[in-house]
């Protein structure tokens, strides 16, 4: 993933900004570029949303990021619901340029494209005049997505927003500036629905099949188990959502649960083996602490559910790993189902970023200890004396052996 | 656990004491040459015989002596696999590094996990019974090592487990991922 | 004759002058050759010593005849007899019969042997340990992930004994054995 940054016109200062600040950082990710991920480029939005904040708010720039971030409402919202998706990013752009029209400063020509996990790409950018930000996003597989009722999700999320998408995307909407909400609590919420753009467009599938559950619930119990006709039985379609290369989501709904499987890839062995352990405790934590908890089963080859749907890799490699999660009724009630649905989605990232941070932390462990080693065995070098010498001008000196 | 520990170390120390009594010998086989013999092998009477301590079949210690080098392999013990992939990660990341180890053996022998090779210029160079004690200290520092490892991990597996699952079974909380999101939080 | 490559011939091994080709026997007193019966029937002698209670005089017994001169299957035999007796004795007792031992005549001799054995004794049951059980336990889908490391490996009993053997040998034979264990060609 990578970051497109389209100089603009007060981009320069920025930029001056944020080399005093963070150099090596600034330094260090232009070293990096093709390998920068959602994470870093949600750094470096929040660096700049950061500076244009703080050039309104205080004259002093924060040290941290951060704290600064968390101590701004909307943004600790989202950051709750997409952690630690970068998609808070729209939020930032609109939340700054709300202020701008807060504080009277005037709004500046937007031209930014963001990228997100699962190579979802937003383009933020006033084509017309400053004061209207369209929002674009693409997603690899919005095509299954509309297919399962994604456009009538985002019609009833973004209504009256909504413009033709542009093009090399596959949803747009527009915000007018100049014509915003003009209670506060809408324009928060306005903010917030539109940092959701990815969530509400993944989480169609999702609705239908609990929308699906709901109606089979209600046939089922028309009939006792024995008598139930077989399409109540067994349940509906699998939808099967490919958000990436190679990794997919499926989600079938049956009259008792729905349930939700992603399929999932291990690069190395220690991907594998690391995950194993916090899958075990993805599968244990029902047993141990939380009762209520959906129920987590985890296979290398696919499970029945999967039988006979197109693209399922059936070869059992063991570098797929299949994560089933059961959600029962309890968590399908509508009062609870937007939270469960932004939740389950963000599984993937959360749980390889869990694997990737492991590994980091273990290495860094190994290079301390390694140090420590060396510490040991430098010890066994016995101490060169010091020796001192004089040069022919009387000064001394100490030689280096 | 540590009363099985203290007498294979001692057996280890020991062994290696008597082991460690090298001398400069020139390679008989090519002329100006001084190889360390027991990787040239190429002198059957300067090779002595080869001592083994093991604690248990997936604990031990291989000592290789010669004229003028001993090699020491170690077995560390992997219970199962993730010990057994933090083993290999560990050791991989020593023998990266092995030129700043000086006795460190890039490869491993066969069998066991990692090598040491200790020449007569080391000897000569390091203090003897220092070099021995860091052979103890690596061996007892790794188990430790592989155990906390292995330990964190789990204890961050449960808990990103149960703080995932929480806001899904009882309802939103929005603290339980933050506080681990920089990954340090829990052993420090 | 085209199929070998010549470069990979290891000439050395041709050259009868050259140091591979040392003759190791010239290394060794001569000994005399074994029987495996011979060997068969002292291991039955020193059982029946071992069975009548007198596990000092068993263990001198088998330390003053090694077979040096038998082949593999004597010296196995020997070793299980040996193995045997070192098992049979009270961890209290070890250092007492070691230093009657030691004081007796030629007892040097005989701890020498007896280390040769500790040594043999830990690399034997190993290798043919490991080659039945080498087996990573698959994680355990219980209820905790988090077990202690160490404890219940296969031989670790047996090596405990011999652990401790020589630990009290070398506080009275001195690390002296060890190298004569290392440099005598006549192997146990």
């Amino acid at each position: 993933m990578s970051i497109a940054r389209r100089t603009s016109c007060k981009d320069d200062e920025k930029k001056r900004r944020l080399q005093t600040f963070w150099p090596e950082k600034r330094k260090a990710a232009r070293a990096h570029q093709p390998r920068r991920t959602a994470f870093n480029t949600g750094r470096v939005l929040r660096l700049y949303i950061i500076q244009s904040h703080a050039r309104h708010a205080s004259s002093r720039l924060p040290k941290c990021p951060d704290r600064v971030a968390a101590q701004r409402p909307f943004r600790a919202r989202v950051r709750a619901l997409s952690y630690p998706a970068a998609s808070s990013a729209t939020t930032q752009s609109v939340g700054q340029s709300s202020a701008n029209t807060r504080t009277r400063a005037s709004p500046v020509s937007i031209d930014q494209v963001v990228s997100d996990f699962d190579g979802v790409t937003f383009h933020i950018s006033t084509p017309e005049s400053k004061s209207k930000i369209v929002v674009s996003i693409h997603v690899k597989c919005y095509s299954e997505l509309v297919q399962y009722g994604a456009q009538a999700v985002l019609e009833r999320e973004y209504g009256p927003y909504i413009v033709d998408p542009e093009s090399g995307y596959d949803f747009s909407v527009q915000i007018d500036l100049e014509n915003l909400p003009e209670d506060q609590e809408a324009r928060d919420d306005l903010m917030r629905r539109i940092s959701l753009l990815k969530r509400n467009a993944m989480a169609a599938p999702f609705e239908q099949a609990f929308d699906e559950f709901h109606q089979l619930q209600e046939e089922a119990s028309k009939y006792t188990s024995e008598s139930a006709p077989q399409g109540v039985k067994e349940g509906g379609e699998v939808r099967a959502i490919h958000y990436r290369e190679e990794e997919a989501i499926y989600i079938k709904a049956s009259h008792d649960r729905v349930t939700v499987i992603f399929s999932t890839i291990f690069r190395e062995e220690t991907d594998r083996i690391f995950g194993k352990v916090f899958l075990q405790e993805f599968v244990d934590a029902r047993r141990r602490a939380i009762q209520n908890a959906p129920q987590v089963l985890f296979l290398n080859e696919p499970p029945l559910e999967l039988q006979g749907i197109p693209g399922v890799n059936t070869s059992g490699s063991g570098e797929i790993g299949y994560i089933t999660f059961v959600l029962f009724p309890r968590h399908l009630t509508n009062q609870r189902r937007a939270d469960v649905i932004s939740h389950i989605q963000t599984f993937r990232d959360y749980f390889h970023y869990h694997i990737k941070a492991s590994k980091a932390y273990i290495h860094s462990r190994m290079r301390k200890r390694t140090a420590d080693f060396l510490q040991v065995l430098r010890r066994a070098r016995p101490e060169a004396e010091e020796k001192e010498r004089k040069t022919a001008s009387g000064r001394t000196f100490k030689v280096q052996s | 656990m540590s009363q099985s520990l203290r007498p294979y170390l001692q057996c280890v120390r020991s062994s290696l004491t008597a082991a460690l009594s090298l001398a400069n010998f020139a390679s008989q086989a090519s002329e100006r040459h001084n190889v360390p013999e027991i990787e040239a092998a190429s002198s059957p009477e300067v090779l002595l015989n080869p001592l083994t301590v093991s604690r248990n079949e997936n604990e031990k210690v291989l000592i290789e002596p010669s004229i003028n080098s001993v090699r020491i392999s170690i077995k560390i013990k992997q219970a199962d696999e993730i010990e057994n992939i933090l083993v290999h990660k560990f050791t991989r990341f020593l023998t990266q590094r092995a030129e700043a180890f000086f006795i460190l053996r890039r490869k491993p022998v066969k069998g066991y996990d990692i090598s040491f090779l200790i020449t007569n210029f080391h000897t000569e160079e390091m203090l003897k019974h220092k070099l021995v004690d860091f052979i103890i200290q690596f061996m007892e520092e790794v188990d430790k090592e592989i155990s906390e490892m292995k330990l964190f991990l789990n204890a961050r597996a449960r808990f990103v487990a149960e703080s995932f699952l929480t806001p899904v079974s009882h309802g939103w909380d929005t603290h339980s991922h933050e506080m681990i999101a920089d990954g340090h939080s829990l052993t420090e | 004759m085209a199929t070998v490559n010549w470069r990979t011939i290891n000439i050395d091994a041709l050259d009868p002058d050259s140091p591979a080709n040392f003759d190791l026997s010239s290394l060794s007193p001569a000994v005399q050759p074994v029987s495996a019966a011979d060997v068969q029937s002292l291991a039955g002698q020193i059982r029946q010593l071992l069975r009548g209670g007198d596990s000092e005089g068993a263990l001198q017994g088998a330390l003053e005849n090694p077979p040096y001169g038998g082949d593999e299957k004597a010296k196995e035999v020997h070793l299980a007899t040996v193995i045997e007796i070192l098992q049979s004795i009270r961890q209290a007792d070890m250092s007492p019969i070691l230093s009657r031992i030691y004081s007796a005549p030629g007892g040097s001799e005989a701890l020498d042997v007896l280390m040769k054995y500790i040594y043999k004794g830990m690399a034997q049951s190993n290798t043919s340990a490991a080659s039945t059980s080498r087996n990573l336990t698959p994680q355990a889908t219980g209820f905790s992930q988090i077990h202690s490391r160490g404890g219940g490996e296969g031989g670790g009993q047996a090596m405990s004994v011999l652990l401790s053997w020589h630990e009290k040998l070398v506080e009275i034979a001195g690390p002296g054995s060890i190298v004569r264990v290392m440099a005598d060609r006549r192997t146990v």
